[in-house]
């Protein structure tokens, strides 16, 4: 895949879980999980929003081009 | 939607639906046993062949030269072993295909009522039911009854059955596109 979701990565800068991160951007786990493996085909901007103001990041921190 | 009164009483006609086939077979059986212990029994049963099913249709008949009417040769108790048996099980194969179809429509319908209704199993349905009319429209479209003194045979095109088959493979597409949609639609965050 040539877009890579580093949520991952953040989430550990920013020592903050999985499980609060979906209840402060209103999404369930299992959808944070899908988002997080890679496995999601597209991204909501209203998510993508929400996900950067309580990690306090850019879209750009979260996902990345990679060339196959 | 577990509170619509539409898809509940679909659900229930089907059901219904189900049982007088299932009636209408045991009907068949005991005639066609019945028919073979006493066929004086049935002096009075004639064949109607006059109904229309709405499609072009030929229409060939024959008789003995010392009858007069052809209402006097289509008799129950005047018909040949071989068309009996013959008749027997295409009637048992039309009714065992009506009562399939009638099963995959009740699938799709308690589909929708769980709110699954974009999923694989209704398109596999929709094509079923395609198939299972397929065979229907071709168990209708031809017959032979030999009677003692005469017979009966006539081929038609069932344009109505045909046109639901069409429909429903095309619904099987529509269902097909309508769970694309909604993988993706789930895997949007």
């Amino acid at each position: 895949m040539s877009i890579v979701v580093n949520l991952d990565v953040v989430l550990a800068q920013r020592k903050i879980k999985s499980k609060d991160l979906a209840e402060i951007i209103g999404i369930t786990e299992a959808n944070l999980s899908i988002l997080k493996s890679g496995k999601a085909k597209a991204i909501r901007f209203s998510t993508l929003e929400a996900i950067c103001k309580a990690l306090e990041c850019q879209p750009s921190d979260i996902l990345e081009y990679v060339e196959d | 939607m577990t509170k619509n009164v539409l898809l509940k009483m679909t659900i229930a006609i089907c059901n219904i639906l189900r049982g007088f086939l299932v009636f209408s077979f045991l009907g068949l059986t005991v005639v066609f046993i019945y028919l073979q212990i006493d066929k004086s029994y049935f002096d009075k049963g004639t064949f109607n062949f006059e109904t229309n099913s709405g499609g072009y249709s030929l229409i060939y008949k024959w008789k003995d030269k010392s009858v007069e009417d052809y209402s006097q040769i289509y008799k129950l108790n005047k018909i040949k072993m071989t068309s009996l048996y013959r008749m027997y099980l295409k009637l048992t194969g039309i009714l065992v295909v009506l009562f399939l179809c009638v099963k995959e429509f009740s699938k799709v319908i308690k589909s929708v009522k769980q709110v699954e209704t974009f999923g694989l199993g209704n398109v596999k349905s929709f094509r079923r039911l395609g198939v299972f009319i397929l065979i229907y429209a071709f168990l209708t479209s031809y017959y032979y009854i030999g009677f003692e003194q005469g017979g009966i045979s006539k081929l038609s095109i069932p344009f109505v059955p045909l046109f639901l088959v069409l429909l429903s493979f095309v619904m099987a597409e529509i269902f097909k596109e309508g769970v694309l949609l909604k993988q993706e639609n789930d895997l949007t965050i």
